[in-house]
This record gives C-alpha cells, sequence and structure tokens, in this order.
C-alpha cells in the first residue's frame, strides 16, 4: 500500500516536471516564432518618460506623440521645414487668414472618418485645455468650409503658425474618444494604442486601416525606463530592442559589443540650470552672474560630455541660424560680484551678509544622468568660490519646480523644436508663461517676443531672436551649459530608429526588425 | 566535555580587531586619506587603482581611497548614533510592557504586529519618500522602522526576567517598580541587548547603503558608503573598481560586527536572535 503511494507520488511529481518544462518550451518558442513571422514583427524600445495619462492636449502631448499613435496637421522635416502631414496643403489668404486642405480617407483609430469638422474639434479642445497651444497658435476662429477645407483666422499675425501646428499640443484625437472614460485615445497614427500602464509601459498595434504607409512592425512596446544605466542593461539582456538617451560614459561598452550599434545626432536641446528668480537669494542679478561664472562648462564638455556635445551660449544651439548669440564678457571675478552686493568671505571661504551664509538648494532629477554629475562639478565649482550648494535629487522635476523650494535646478529643454525661436520663448520667458519656470517677468522682453510673433520676415525674425537672447543673457534668468548630442543605441536588426532632430518623431511607420 | 569558556576566541578577536581597525581609521582620516575625498579632478576620471589613487578615482577624478576613509565617519557613525536612538525610544517601552503588562502592552503590541507585517524596507523607503531624501530623514525613517523590532525583543526579555523568584522577592521587600526595573531587571537584559544591538549596527549600515543607493538617504558630495555605490552604478561596466571598494568597506563593517556579537552570543545563555 504505502510503495504505491510512493510509486503515484513519483508519477505525478515527473508530470508536473514534465509538463512545467513543456510549458516554458511553449511559451518560449512562441515568443521567438513571434519575431520571426513577418506579418507579426514586434519591437521594444526603452523610453525614459512615461505620460501620466494619455489625454493630447495637457501636460503629456509630447510623450503621446513619442509613442508614434498621433499625428498634427504639419510636420517638421530633418531641416525642420514644415511639411504637410494631416493637412495636404495650405494657403494664405491674408495676413490673419489661412486654408487647410486636409488628406482624404483618414480614419481615426475608432473608426471614425477624420473631416474637417472632427479637426475643428479636436483643434477647440487643444486651445481650451493646455495654455501652450493657445500661446502658439493665436486662433481667434476656426471655419469648416467643406468636408475637407478648414479657414483658421489667427487674432493677430502669426508668422510662424505653419510651424507650431506641427507643436505635439495640437495633436489631432476624435475628441468623442477623448471624452469617455471607456478605450483609449483614437488618433490617427501608425500605430493605435492597444494597452497602457502608466509608469510602466505603452503597447500600440498596427492600425490596419492607417490612411499612409502600414506600419512594418506589427506592435511596438516602449517600456518607461527613467534610469539610464537600467535602459542600458535592459538593452544588453534584451529585453528591449532599443533605447534612447543612453548614458555617455557607456557608449565605449556598446560600441565594443557587436550586436549593438550607437546612433548619435546633434540635438536642438540644451542642459542649463534654472534660477528660481522668486527666491531671495538668486533674485539677484549680480549674485546669479556670480553663480554663472562659476561653471566650468567646458571642463563639462570634455569630460563628462566627452565631446558629445558643445558649449552653449545661449538657449538655441549655434547650428541654427538664431543660435549665434555673442558671448558674453567673461573678465569679471565671482568676488566683484558679490562683494558689489555686500556680502564678504568668512572664515570658511563662504560668502556671508548680515549673518546669513550664501546657501543655496540646487535640483536634479535622474532621468538625464548627466545632469546630476553636471550638479556635482557645479556644486563643487561654487564651494571653491564660496557659495554652499545643496544637491536634492526629485523624480518628477516640473512637479519639483512647482512645488517645492528651491534655488536653482538642472534642466533641459528641446528650445527650437518647431525649428522656430518664437515656441521656447514665448513658453518659457514670457511673464504670464504657466511653463516660465524661473519666474522671471521683464516687460520690455515681453514686447520684443509679441513683435517677434508679428513678424513675417526671417532674416527680421531671426535678428530679434537674437536680440531678445541678448535681453536674457544679460538678465540671466537661466545658465546655458551645453548643446548635447543625442545617444541612442539599438540591435543592429532593428532598422529606421533613428536620432531625428525632434525628439517626438522617433517612432514612425518605417521601424523594422529584421533578424 | 564542556568547551572551557573564556578561552582565546578567534572570531571574537577578529570581528573586535576589524571594528576597532575601521574606527581607528575614522578618527585618522585627515592623516589616512591620502587625498581630499571632495577633490576633483575631471581630467582624471575612472581611473583604474594605482600609486597615486590605491583604490582609483570615480566618475568626478575623487580619491575613491580617501573617500572610503572618510565615509566610515558618516556610515559607522550614523549606525551607531540611529542605534542610540533607537534604544531610548525602545528601551522604556519595552520595559514598561513587558513589566507591567495589560492593557497597555496588549495595545502596544498589536500596533507593533501592524508594523512587523509590513516588510521593512518598504516602510522605510515610504518614510523617506514621505519626508524627502536626505541625511536626517534618513535617520528618522530607520529609527521609526526598527524599534519596534527593539520593543519585541526587550519585551521578551523582560518577560522571561520578571517571573524570577529574586524579583518576586525584591517587590515584597517593597522596592518600587521604577527601582526594579532599574536595579534588577535592566542589569539582567543588558548583554543580550548589547549583543543584538553589535548585530544590528551591521544591518543599519546596510539599510543606510540600500536607502542611499536609491538615492532616498545621503546627498551628494558626501562620501557615504552607500551613496558610493549608487554613484558608481552607471559605471560598473567601463569601471568595476568604483563599485568593488564601498563594496568591500560595507562588506568588512558588517561582518566584524557579526563576528562580534555571534562569538557573545555564545557567551551568554539567553538566545539571540532576530524577533
Amino acid at each position: 500500500m504505502k510503495k504505491n503511494t510512493h510509486r503515484e507520488f513519483t508519477v505525478v511529481l515527473w508530470a508536473v516536471i514534465a509538463g512545467f518544462l513543456l510549458l516554458t518550451g511553449c511559451t518560449g518558442e512562441s515568443e521567438e516564432g513571434s519575431a520571426h513571422t513577418a506579418a507579426d514583427k514586434k519591437a521594444v524600445l526603452a523610453f525614459p518618460w512615461s505620460p501620466a495619462s494619455l489625454d493630447p492636449h495637457g501636460s503629456d502631448s509630447w510623450e503621446m506623440m513619442r509613442s508614434g499613435t498621433a499625428e498634427t496637421l504639419v510636420k517638421l522635416n530633418e531641416e525642420l521645414t514644415p511639411v504637410p502631414w494631416l493637412a495636404k496643403e495650405w494657403k494664405q489668404e491674408n495676413e490673419n487668414t489661412w486654408i487647410f486642405q486636409l488628406e482624404e480617407g483618414v480614419t481615426f483609430h475608432n473608426g471614425n472618418a477624420m473631416d474637417a469638422a472632427s479637426v475643428k474639434k479636436s483643434l477647440l479642445r487643444s486651445l481650451k485645455q493646455g495654455q501652450t497651444a493657445k500661446d502658439l497658435l493665436q486662433i481667434e476662429s476656426i471655419e469648416v468650409l467643406s468636408e475637407n477645407e478648414l479657414k483658421i483666422v489667427t487674432a493677430k499675425p502669426n508668422a510662424a503658425l505653419i510651424a507650431h501646428l506641427a507643436d505635439p499640443s495640437t495633436i489631432i484625437a476624435d475628441v468623442a474618444s477623448l471624452e469617455g472614460e471607456a478605450g483609449y485615445p483614437a488618433f490617427t497614427g501608425a500605430f493605435q494604442i492597444k494597452q497602457f500602464t502608466r509608469d510602466e509601459s505603452l503597447v500600440a498595434e498596427r492600425y490596419k486601416d492607417y490612411w499612409g504607409t502600414p506600419a512594418l512592425l506589427s506592435e511596438i512596446t516602449i517600456k518607461f525606463i527613467p534610469e539610464g544605466t537600467t535602459r542600458l542593461m535592459a538593452l544588453q539582456s534584451g529585453d528591449v530592442d532599443a533605447a534612447t538617451d543612453i548614458p555617455i560614459d557607456n557608449i565605449a561598452v556598446l560600441e565594443k559589443d557587436e550586436r549593438f550599434r550607437v546612433l548619435t545626432a546633434p540635438s536642438l536641446r540644451t542642459h542649463m540650470m534654472l534660477f528660481n528668480l522668486n527666491s531671495p537669494l538668486v533674485n539677484n542679478q549680480n549674485l546669479r552672474k556670480a553663480i554663472d561664472l562659476s561653471i566650468p562648462r567646458a571642463e563639462i564638455v570634455d569630460s563628462i560630455m566627452a565631446g558629445y556635445g558643445t558649449e552653449a551660449g545661449g538657449p538655441f544651439p549655434e547650428v541654427l541660424p538664431f543660435g549665434k548669440v555673442e558671448k558674453k564678457n567673461q573678465a569679471e571675478s565671482v568676488g566683484k560680484w558679490m562683494e558689489e552686493e555686500g556680502w564678504q568671505l568668512n572664515a570658511d571661504g563662504i560668502w556671508e551678509k548680515q549673518g546669513r551664509l550664501f546657501e543655496v538648494t540646487m535640483l536634479t532629477f535622474p532621468q538625464r544622468p548627466e545632469l546630476t554629475v553636471m550638479a556635482e562639478i557645479i556644486q563643487n565649482e561654487l564651494l571653491e568660490k564660496g557659495i554652499k550648494a545643496e544637491i536634492r535629487q526629485v523624480e518628477n522635476i516640473d512637479e519639483a519646480l512647482a512645488n517645492d523650494e528651491w534655488d536653482l535646478s538642472m534642466y533641459s529643454m528641446l528650445t527650437a523644436h518647431t525649428g522656430d525661436p518664437q515656441y521656447f520663448l514665448n513658453i518659457f520667458y514670457q511673464s504670464d508663461s504657466a511653463s516660465n519656470v524661473s519666474h522671471y517677468a521683464s516687460s520690455s522682453l515681453d514686447r520684443l517676443i509679441d513683435q517677434l510673433n508679428q513678424t513675417v520676415d526671417s532674416a527680421k525674425r531671426n535678428q530679434l531672436a537674437l536680440q531678445i537672447q541678448e535681453v536674457i543673457n544679460t538678465d540671466l534668468p537661466q545658465s546655458f551649459i551645453v548643446y548635447p548630442e543625442t545617444v541612442f543605441a539599438a540591435r543592429k536588426a532593428v532598422k529606421g530608429f533613428t536620432p531625428h532632430p525632434i525628439e517626438y518623431y522617433y517612432i514612425h511607420s518605417q521601424i523594422d526588425v529584421n533578424e | 566535555m564542556k568547551k572551557v569558556p573564556y578561552s582565546v576566541d578567534a572570531g571574537l578577536i577578529g570581528g573586535a580587531g576589524l571594528l576597532i581597525f575601521i574606527c581607528l581609521a575614522g578618527v585618522l582620516a585627515p592623516w589616512l586619506a591620502p587625498h581630499d575625498p571632495l577633490a576633483m579632478d575631471l581630467s582624471n576620471r575612472l581611473s583604474s587603482p594605482g600609486w597615486t589613487y590605491p583604490f582609483g578615482t570615480d566618475h568626478l577624478g575623487r580619491c575613491i581611497l580617501s573617500r572610503i576613509i572618510y565615509g566610515i565617519r558618516i556610515s559607522a557613525v550614523f549606525a551607531v548614533l540611529v542605534m542610540i536612538c533607537t534604544f531610548l525610544i525602545s528601551l522604556p517601552v519595552g520595559l514598561l510592557t513587558g513589566y507591567l503588562r495589560g492593557r497597555t502592552d496588549h495595545l502596544f503590541m498589536r500596533f507593533i504586529d501592524g508594523m512587523l507585517a509590513i516588510p521593512d524596507i518598504v516602510l522605510t523607503i515610504a518614510i523617506v519618500g514621505l519626508l524627502g531624501p536626505g541625511f536626517v530623514n534618513m535617520a528618522i525613517a530607520i529609527i521609526l522602522v526598527r524599534w519596534a523590532n527593539y520593543v519585541r525583543f526587550i519585551r521578551s526579555l523582560v518577560l522571561k526576567v520578571r517571573k524570577e523568584d529574586y524579583i518576586l522577592s525584591a517587590r515584597m521587600s517593597g522596592n518600587s517598580h521604577l527601582r526594579i526595573m532599574r536595579r534588577y531587571i535592566l542589569p539582567e537584559i543588558f548583554s543580550p541587548l548589547a549583543v543584538f544591538g553589535a548585530l544590528d549596527t551591521g544591518k543599519i549600515v546596510l539599510a543606510m547603503a540600500g536607502l542611499s543607493f536609491l538615492g532616498l538617504g545621503t546627498q551628494p558630495p558626501t562620501p557615504e558608503w552607500g551613496i558610493m555605490l549608487h554613484d558608481a552604478a552607471g559605471y560598473f561596466q567601463i569601471a568595476p573598481h568604483v563599485m568593488v571598494f564601498p563594496g568591500l568597506a560595507i562588506m568588512f563593517f558588517v561582518f566584524g560586527c557579526q563576528l562580534v556579537s555571534g562569538r557573545f552570543s555564545r557567551r551568554h545563555t539567553a538566545a539571540v536572535k532576530e524577533v
């Protein structure tokens, strides 16, 4: 009897083990198999940022655009010139009026047709939801002329209207799909959202009825991995096929590994340090100058950027026609500015005024690893010059900038993502802009920016943009540090995933995986 | 054959020696460290161990050996301070609940049961998350999480002692409760507590390193072992030594604490194990 039970047990045990092996074998096979069948190719990408929600007309519009599911009326090509996208063509009737011909036969992911009426609804929603679209477009009215014809009238002449219609805040979506609780938003892109888990992943599958060239991949999964090294390791372990924003020091590791390809390209991004003009310590211009002088830009480019970047002298990279601002006079010393404001070096070598030490809080965040290292270098330089800085690392920098107490903060902006200076200058410097994170307010600069918004001639616009930057470099609401290069890495089998100067066009229908 | 007590104990001597060596190095840091632990040299980043920099340099060109030596002052001293603070909270609570029993004891124990149901590290991270990252907040979080363990342990020791005949006789001779706790119970439970404390000091160093590694503890440029590991994480593929040496420092300190407490506990009849 006892023997029998024993034998039964052994049989069951073996059955369980065999079943388990079979099961793991199956899953492994099915996963691998899917990568090989042509119609069913998938790719997994690692991005640093996760959208908080899927609303295309809020603060997450960039992330939605990055997912390859959404489109705008106009697109920017690699030379940053506006080209047709959902709008087939456009013409300007007079200073304030534009007529747009929409692409025909476009459907949203829920099957509804995209026509002039739905585009109008979508644009009106983006104007209502966010300040960005309002600032960019300055629209007075939108009128449906026919099924595929739309008239846009701006409140005042807006020279950059076409370029600004490429901004993600103007994503065209089926408004009805955004208002219901159920289901995912319906856009018009080559991929449609299949599944989204905040801070984890977004799965997008091929949209069968896409109006353009259908996507080569049947599915793209974006994994949100904020930490640079973790992204790198996910790539090395095979968890992801490609990753963006690879920590620069690790480029060498990937270059040695023949499975991967490292792609670098100049970006339109600027790493900078923000000053909080609401903070009593740094609202003084001379003190900001003292801090600015302490930033060792050349050393930063040579060491931690390993040459993958250039020293920054203003908000826009020098490759742009409006990016060559004259360098400031560097002859002054920190001591001169500090003494002018009545600060004195105490026995410990720290600046002191009426018993108060010059101590500042500097924020930084992990998603761009080089910024934290930069913060440490700046902290060290500042200390040598008699300024104490306490570094605080925060997970969500934009939340911290809005809610916490801070003096300095590391930051990074894609400053010329519409190929035009107007957008960045408007959102970053207009006194009433919600994105004016430094709380900088200057009525004369507001006037200059308004003037830029109304100027049509491009040479004059560039001239105005340079003039504005000179004011910025004098008032110094930020210190611009470096123009970094974009660093991507992908398995060699991945094709078409390249660093476009516009960061949110990374995913497109022509990405492919060829094993 | 019973082992002769108080024989020369290699483990104890080794452990104590290791700890004394580490503490001395911390005290003598300014004389022992070959470089300024904060001095950066960006032209000499991530260099391998050599004559000038025995343990190499980190991602900002700082001397790793000097940072480890100065790190003793933070990691080890901090661990001991946290320990003392935890005892200051848990000793009175443990003594009172164990000695007086009754409703207070019941209430405290259920509360502590609830706390212990949540994993240590999760609770610590949650508390630091609420308070915000930083050295002091990390200390507060570790104390808030660990005190419950200590109360449990102290109470169990007190429960055992309070039934002893000499406590009853002391009570009968008219000693006050306070005096009994101070004169008779505290000395009796002191040595197992010391063992527990020594063992836990190592664990605090580990907890602290863990939090700093997650970016929640010490903030740059403080030379602390955990934050050194955290900083090194981005470079371990190109310069593994940046991570290895701080890791070894933590290992040796914890090992020293383990050896001392392990040998100590065998000397005493009270079984010391983690509660």
